[in-house]
């Protein structure tokens, strides 16, 4: 006979006696242990990721909802806008700070100003800048700039220089000088290229603020100045090899 | 002898012990079981009720209504743009038409204003007359502007001189626009 052998299940028989009295002996334990195991597997494999699920898609659902709102509150606002004020709004603010070198504004406003103030505007000279660039529309504030000779009794001039300070173009006066009855002042007139891209359905819109209409309506009080008919200067170009150029302009009509 | 001395306690501790535990265990397990159910019946039910695709439609509903009014849209976003750029151009461009009013305010009427420069925010003034009295009632007012630091800072007198040939006083004051 194989001891071994013999060995081997006297253990096994042990083993299995052993596990049927401990069976026997806790067989009421069983089931609960098993849905107590059950249960903390299905906590970790099933519960986490499911409620970890219905909370991202909350968040998400409330985001949509806030997206949503705001295109509901965009549309009502663009519906209930007017867009003949709209318009005229983005008119005379255009006209007050185009989105390129106005030339014509520019000699619009100081031939109608000039004329108010009672002073007449001798030579005057732009610089242009190099106008095969494209526009600065990312500089914070580009200008062109002129220079004026202007004849009149200083009162006239310091007119001259208050309307032109509430006209459009926006223009900075950032030199004077003024000696008996003439006065050479150098002029910026402000312009800002439009925004470049296509403009989003989503962006958020609101409703002009309080700021907003009150400055529409302090430059509403400045006038528009219309299209001059007749212009009192008769510009005549001169080309300039550098960067900078210049328009060399004599008065036709002086005083006019 | 009395028959119904009995020395082995009926009461067995260990078995006692278990039964509790057995007890525990199953009530524990009972528990957990309806704490499982109700959290995934209740997450169930929960994500049934989001409806992500419902409020995207609606979005695009929206979103295709505001297509329809591009141009308005359009027109407003760059009415917004030209009054923010003008608005941030108007507070900090310089206003030199405020201290050179202020300064032709003090001027008397029998002096008169021969030169007025402003360059890089110096303000420069020259002014000539024939009264001495009224020249020094200017100065005095032009040093009270500038003692005020409302339009004028630092004023200074550059000089004060007397023209002979024409019996003219000259003045010439410089001070610092604000």
């Amino acid at each position: 006979m194989d001891l071994n052998k013999d060995l081997k299940d006297i253990h096994l028989n042990i083993n299995s006696t052993t596990f049927n009295i401990l069976y026997r002996k806790y067989k009421s334990f069983v089931l609960p242990s098993i849905i107590i195991i059950s249960c903390i597997i299905l906590f970790f494999i099933a519960i986490i990721p499911q409620v970890q699920a219905v909370l991202d898609a909350k968040e998400k659902e409330r985001i949509e909802k806030q997206k949503l709102e705001l295109f509901k509150s965009n549309y009502n606002l663009l519906l209930n806008m007017d867009i003949v004020k709209l318009n005229s709004y983005f008119e005379m603010l255009t006209k007050t700070l185009p989105s390129g070198k106005d030339f014509a504004g520019v000699i619009n406003v100081i031939s109608d100003k000039s004329v108010k103030a009672g002073v007449s505007i001798g030579d005057f000279e732009f610089t242009v800048g190099n106008i095969s660039k494209p526009q600065e529309g990312d500089t914070l504030s580009p200008s062109i700039q002129i220079s004026l000779d202007v004849a009149g009794e200083s009162r006239a001039v310091l007119s001259f220089v208050t309307a032109l300070y509430k006209s459009m173009p926006l223009s900075e006066i950032t030199t004077i000088e003024q000696g008996g009855d003439s006065a050479r002042i150098k002029i910026q007139f402000y312009y800002k290229a439009f925004p470049q891209g296509p403009i989003s359905n989503e962006s958020p819109i609101s409703a002009f603020t309080s700021d907003n209409l009150s400055l529409i309506n302090d430059l509403l009080s400045w006038g528009v100045v219309n299209e001059a008919k007749f212009i009192p200067l008769s510009p005549s170009v001169s080309e300039d090899s550098s960067d900078s150029g210049s328009l060399e302009a004599s008065p036709s009509a002086e005083g006019t | 002898m009395n028959k119904s001395i009995n020395l082995v306690s009926n009461r067995n501790e260990q078995v006692e012990r278990e039964l509790l535990i057995l007890k525990i265990v199953r009530v524990v397990s009972v528990s957990l079981l309806i704490t499982i159910s109700v959290v995934a019946i209740s997450a169930f039910i929960l994500s049934t009720q989001i409806s992500l695709s419902k409020i995207k439609e609606e979005e695009n509903t929206t979103l295709s209504q505001i297509s329809a009014l591009h141009e308005k849209l359009t027109t407003y976003y760059l009415t917004k743009d030209r009054l923010t750029n003008i608005s941030s151009i108007l507070t900090t461009r310089k206003d030199y038409v405020k201290p050179i009013t202020a300064i032709l305010e003090k001027v008397p009427e029998d002096l008169s204003l021969e030169g007025i420069s402003i360059e890089k925010e110096v303000l420069t003034i020259n002014i000539s007359g024939t009264s001495l009295i009224s020249m020094n009632k200017l100065i005095d007012d032009i040093s009270a502007l500038g003692k005020q630091n409302k339009v004028l800072a630092n004023v200074k007198l550059q000089s004060l001189s007397l023209d002979v040939k024409s019996g003219k006083y000259f003045v010439l004051m410089k001070g610092e626009s604000l």
